[in-house]
């Protein structure tokens, strides 16, 4: 055992106050999610951020779905834990822990940090004889300082009376224990951060239970026994165990954040806010934005008349009548190739975060604009300078099916690969000149000697496209204030250093150039896209990557490669480049994967990337995503490559959440950006990959069969 | 205009710590996003209803040749005129000038779009027959929306059409007589109970119709067909 520090009470504020702050970055972007949402009820959080009473467990069950985060605090502990109801019965958790005044190897200041998740499934849903039965597993992958494993049961007894009653293991079994099964070994496995499947239900077993009372839709009051000693805590902390019974009292608003007060164990006492969203409730249904232009009804002899067709100012002026009725929907008409009875459009949708939306109102626009002769409309939307889509519709099919269901057009549209088809720009549709300005917030979490820090400062983007399909784009920060440029750890890795020198870059590049790149994308043959990127391709390295992606329009399977040739950027982010040999080994020079992506179905999409990462180490990367079809992602990523986990370091690989949020679906109004929450291990120098923006799937993805039809009730929005 | 449902100005703040106030040529959709949550905030904060005054239905009526209407979302306590904008086989489009639209069928509301919760199109096959009809009868009839998740829904209901008094509608230059017609409808979603005034050609001049969960009734009446 480690010698007890005893940091001064400058310090313990100083930590409690970062870790305040860790959880409110993250609140606000729940919160965010949290408008304007239709309210069901969510089940009691407890200190854990789970559904429970105080500090022990419930069997209750979120609705699908939902997301929570929970910051809780009583004595020297604190936790911050995101759970997602991932199934109907399946729930996975986050948290992000400290414990003040506490003795341990990886003290920093006396307080110590720690990483868990957790899991549970309910096996038996409350009825009206049987109560819920959840199975779970706490701490189940780490270090284990939380480590517990538990069947609990909760039935409502009478109506707002609910009793909860369990048995467990691990922490949840060390005070009074019934009895034991088997012997709980209590060496940590690798160097954390692997399933510690060799403790689970193991070793002495405990009961559990409590009541709680609801006394209307706001308020509700809890009692438990809890069969929890706080051992550690006790021999390696300050923490006094003086009783097993907790009293608490929990009040939710009516935007449905919780807040609850605690007296716990006797002598502590303890509170906590939780804030709920759910993917699926986080928006006004249909959204805010103006009504679509009405489909024009032709004049039934319309159709005859091709008198139009040899007459150039007839031509001219329809065009730029289209042009400008896609502008007043926030599409770009970037080519028209207009036939006596066809005609096919390439457009860019820069507004609409649903594409069906988007085609929508292109052929919405294209009945009011396009002579009466042109029976058929095939729109193309443009991505990255990549045609991704070529879909036609029979104007009478348009006028006939505006008013009836959406699925009704959708079974009338053609769907086809749009290579080969696709209009060429008009003329001065290029050069073209893209930027923006805009503050940004750059984190990092979860660094023992602070767990959060922050930057914020400007960012300028730009892109100019020198013809349709060729870029030159770049992103330029300035600091305006934060502490990253603090960051001095310098982790032992038995790898070269290829992210490790992540606190050198952030402290060293202000202003930095975080890419300057040329790129190319283009189709190859048909199902086939292509992207060549030159120059600075990321803020710690320059080079070229070559992607290649083959998905065919209408496959919920895509198969994609990339290779990257690499050289290390200066830590000034500038124009400098610096050798690839690191103080613990050379980064080679290419690196790349092999990737497949699969549409599983019922809202689950798989990735796995087979390749050489960065420092050389082979291996994979498994990625699972549950999406919604409004562009919310929630995913769970781990990569596991040769390295052995003595030389990857603490958490033996890498893995990670990563939460995609499109701001569409929380503002209320159409938009095409994203905001990407990854929350991952300590960055280490193992499985790590570059940072490119524009790799292919996801935009190309967008706009095929399974995706747009997920969400095609939009069309006619 | 039609006020919409307001979210907190914290939205605002959020935004800005998100990156999204931005300048440029390629975010301005977001800025208007900003901008639209401020603007609902302030006219929620100060809890205005939005009523249409008889001098805008002179100003409306002498400026627009178009057949209008009068809309009134009762949940929010909002009324727009609105014109109408395009007539696709018997389905009239109207339009406030914020480009918010209802569409109707023989004056029966069959679609909105731009209100939030809209009802994306409705099956009335059945139903509008008999209303239109003045006489009793049984009818199905589906409301197609979006849900928060943007997928697709329908709610079926199977209604019950009773004939109910004759009554006068006056308004604005509409001046006749109707009979009124009711329609108690159960299924899927809540029941609800939606009235019709029908002129004797058919025309449902006045109506009040359930809309779906998030607007609940509105009321649509024609002052001038």
């Amino acid at each position: 055992m480690g010698q007890v520090d005893r940091p001064d009470r400058r310090d313990i504020l100083r930590v409690r106050a970062k870790s305040t702050a860790a959880w409110l970055a993250g609140a606000s972007l729940l919160v965010l999610g949290n408008m304007a949402q239709a309210r069901d009820p969510v089940p009691n959080f407890n200190l854990y951020g789970l559904t429970g009473l105080i500090d022990m467990p419930t069997a209750e069950v979120p609705s699908d779905a939902t997301l929570s985060l929970t910051y809780s605090s009583f004595g020297d502990n604190s936790r911050g834990t995101l759970t997602f109801q991932i199934t109907p019965r399946l729930t996975g958790s986050f948290r992000y822990s400290g414990i003040r005044n506490f003795a341990h190897k990886h003290s920093v200041d006396g307080s110590y940090f720690d990483r868990s998740f957790d899991m549970r499934y309910q096996l038996v849903k409350e009825s009206r004889y049987l109560p819920s039965v959840v199975v779970g597993l706490q701490d189940f992958i780490g270090t284990g300082l939380y480590g517990g494993e538990y069947v609990v049961a909760t039935k409502e007894i009478l109506p707002g009376l609910k009793v909860t009653g369990g048995l467990g293991w691990g922490r949840l079994g060390s005070r009074n224990p019934l009895g034991t099964t088997g012997v709980r070994p209590t060496e940590i496995l690798g160097e954390g951060g692997l399933p510690t499947y060799d403790r689970w239900f193991r070793g002495d077993v405990a009961a559990f239970g409590g009541l709680s009372y609801q006394f209307n839709d706001r308020f509700q009051i809890h009692a438990e026994y809890s069969s929890d000693a706080y051992t550690l805590e006790s021999t390696s902390g300050a923490f006094t165990h003086e009783s097993p019974f907790n009293f608490g009292a929990s009040y939710t608003f009516r935007n449905g954040i919780q807040v609850s007060a605690y007296h716990a164990y006797g002598n502590e006492i303890g509170a906590q806010v939780t804030v709920h969203t759910n993917p699926r409730k986080a928006q006004i249904p249909a959204g805010n934005e103006p009504a679509p232009v009405p489909i024009k009804i032709r004049d039934p002899q319309g159709a005859y008349d091709l008198g139009w067709t040899s007459d150039a100012t007839v031509i001219a002026s329809t065009r730029s009548r289209l042009a400008s009725a896609f502008e007043r929907d926030g599409l770009r008409l970037e080519g028209l190739d207009l036939q006596a009875t066809r005609a096919t459009v390439r457009m860019r949708n820069d507004r609409y975060g649903r594409p069906a939306q988007a085609l929508g109102r292109a052929v919405r626009a294209m009945t009011r604009a396009l002579p009466d002769s042109v029976e058929t409309f095939v729109v193309v939307p443009v991505v990255n300078g990549a045609p991704v889509l070529a879909i036609e519709f029979s104007r009478s099919d348009l006028e006939r099916l505006e008013h009836e269901a959406a699925e009704d057009i959708l079974a009338r549209a053609k769907i086809s690969d749009a290579f080969g088809q696709t209009p060429m720009p008009d003329q001065g549709a290029f050069p073209e000149f893209r930027w923006s300005l805009s503050p940004y917030l750059e984190t990092s979490f979860f660094d023992p000697t602070s767990p959060v820090r922050a930057d914020i400062g400007l960012r300028l983007k730009a892109d100019y496209w020198l013809t349709r399909n060729i870029a030159a784009s770049t992103s330029i920060t300035k600091r305006i204030g934060g502490n990253l440029d603090a960051i001095t750890r310098e982790d032992p890795t038995g790898l070269p250093v290829v992210r490790t020198d992540y606190g050198k870059y952030a402290s060293a590049g202000d202003p930095a150039i975080e890419y300057l790149t040329l790129a190319h994308y283009g189709r190859l043959s048909k199902d086939v896209y292509t992207r060549l990127t030159v120059g600075y391709l990321e803020r710690m390295y320059a080079g070229v990557s070559a992607e290649v992606l083959w998905k065919p329009v209408t496959s919920r399977l895509a198969l994609g490669a990339e290779v990257n040739y690499v050289r290390r950027r200066d830590f000034d982010q500038l124009f400098g480049l610096q050798s690839n040999v690191t103080r613990t080994g050379v980064i080679p020079d290419f690196n790349g994967h092999v990737s497949a992506y699969y549409d599983i179905g019922n809202g689950f999409h798989g990735q796995l990337d087979v390749g050489r990462y960065l420092a050389g180490d082979l291996g994979a990367t498994v990625t699972i995503s549950r999406e919604f079809a409004n562009g919310w992602k929630v995913g769970a990523y781990a990569t596991f490559t040769d390295t052995p986990f003595e030389d990857f370091g603490e958490g033996s690989f890498d893995k990670g959440i990563r939460i995609t949020i499109p701001l569409g679906a929380v503002m209320n109004t159409p938009s095409t950006e994203q905001t990407v929450f990854n929350i991952n291990s300590l960055t280490r120098d193992g499985g790590a990959r570059l940072n490119l923006d524009k790799r292919l799937y996801d935009k190309v993805r967008d706009y095929h069969e399974p995706e747009i039809a997920k969400s095609w009730g939009r069309f006619w929005r | 205009m039609i006020r919409f449902l307001a979210k907190p100005a914290v939205v605002l703040a959020l935004a800005a710590s998100l990156g999204l106030s931005a300048c440029g040529n390629t975010q301005k959709d977001v800025n208007q996003a900003v901008f639209l949550a401020v603007k609902s905030s302030i006219q929620q904060r100060r809890g205005e209803e939005v009523n249409v005054t008889p001098q805008e239905v002179v100003q409306t009526l002498s400026r627009n040749p178009n057949p209008i209407s009068l809309v009134d979302l009762e949940k929010r306590g909002s009324q727009a005129l609105m014109a109408q904008i395009q007539n696709n086989r018997g389905y009239r489009t109207y339009a406030t000038p914020q480009r918010q639209t209802v569409t109707v069928r023989g004056g029966m509301m069959t679609s909105t779009r731009g209100i939030g919760g809209d009802l994306m199109s409705s099956y009335v096959e059945e139903l509008l027959p008999v209303v239109q009809s003045r006489s009793r009868g049984i009818a199905e009839y589906e409301l197609r929306f979006l849900n928060s998740e943007d997928i697709s829904y329908t709610l079926t209901y199977t209604c019950a059409v009773h004939v109910g008094a004759p009554m006068d509608v006056v308004s604005g230059l509409v001046n006749e007589t109707g009979v009124m017609m009711q329609a108690i409808c159960t299924g899927d979603g809540p029941s609800f109970t939606n009235s019709y005034v029908v002129a004797a050609d058919g025309e449902i001049l006045s109506t009040r119709q359930w809309m779906g969960p998030f607007n609940e009734y509105i009321a649509f009446q024609q002052i001038r067909r």
